[in-house]
């Protein structure tokens, strides 16, 4: 299969580097609804991102095709990131430290 | 003079229940179209440089919804789910038909230097429409799988999310690249 392994987060396989870049541009700058048309509020984006499979399938629809929503989605995930890995990076430290 | 700056209003776009070509289009399938129109004809607008065109693009697409919703239920069969995705990717796939009457167009006029520019950019907007095209076919767990993939998530924290293996999420959205992957290669698009 031409993508990256299992659990390891960075993209190795050059169509899917390419994808993903084109993809991310493409959906945060060529639908710019300014006036922000069929918005979800920020809590359903902030569920989404928590609970996928409580949250209605239209929402996810309206992130392929609406550029701010998309990147407050975008900001919401790249959060959760950070979040889950902060205890992740502090057990390995704890790991390291009883192993020394 | 005014100190601030105006931002453009997006037009409101008021559709005829009949297209071009003099195709009804069905009530349920105006009212969605008069809902996305804003958005869809602004975008067209962008790729294909008319709003007239766009326009009339966009009711060819609803003209052509309405009939597919007909023939199913006259035959009996499922009726269309979601008339709002599917409206989007039928005027998608009539964008970039329109488009790829334009680089037709574009090779024959024999302006080699602005012919390899225009075929750069049709390149690069064929693959915005692909995209589209590609993503929304699939099912909605899917497109959440690429929007948590380009935020770099590994597999491992993507599968739990949904109550799958890591693994399954893996093939999920290995099967839509493969997808992307053919459409690309009949289009004659570099990948």
């Amino acid at each position: 299969m031409p993508l990256s392994d299992e659990g390891r987060t960075k993209v190795t396989d050059p169509f899917e580097k390419k994808f993903l870049r084109i993809l991310k541009r493409h959906l945060s700058r060529d639908f710019p609804n300014p006036k922000r048309i069929g918005c979800p509020p920020k809590q359903q984006l902030m569920k989404l991102a928590a609970t996928p499979q409580s949250v209605r399938d239209w929402v996810v629809e309206h992130l392929l095709i609406c550029s701010p929503c998309y990147r407050a989605y975008s900001e919401i995930l790249r959060k959760q990131k950070t979040k889950d890995a902060g205890p992740k990076k502090a057990a390995k430290s704890r790991r390291a430290a009883a192993g020394k | 003079m005014p100190s601030r700056r105006e931002s453009k209003p997006i037009p409101s776009f008021l559709l005829s229940s009949v297209d071009h070509l003099g195709r009804p289009i069905a009530p349920a399938v105006l009212s969605v179209a008069q809902e996305i129109a804003p958005q869809a004809i602004s975008y067209a607008e962008k790729l294909l440089g008319d709003p007239a065109v766009s326009l009339n693009l966009f009711e060819e697409a609803a003209a052509a919804v309405s009939e597919a919703a007909k023939k199913r239920a006259e035959s009996g069969q499922v009726p269309i789910r979601d008339l709002r995705a599917y409206l989007f990717r039928t005027f998608m796939r009539r964008i970039s038909l329109e488009r790829a009457k334009q680089v037709g167009s574009a090779i024959n006029s024999q302006q080699f230097d602005e012919q390899r520019t225009t075929t750069r950019q049709i390149t690069s907007v064929e693959m915005s429409l692909l995209l589209d095209e590609v993503m929304t076919a699939c099912d909605t767990v899917t497109q959440e799988i690429a929007l948590r993939r380009l935020e770099g998530f590994s597999w491992n924290e993507i599968g739990p999310r949904y109550g799958m293996s890591a693994h399954a999420a893996r093939v999920r959205y290995s099967k839509a690249l493969q997808r992307l992957r053919k459409a690309l290669k009949a289009r004659g698009i570099g990948g």
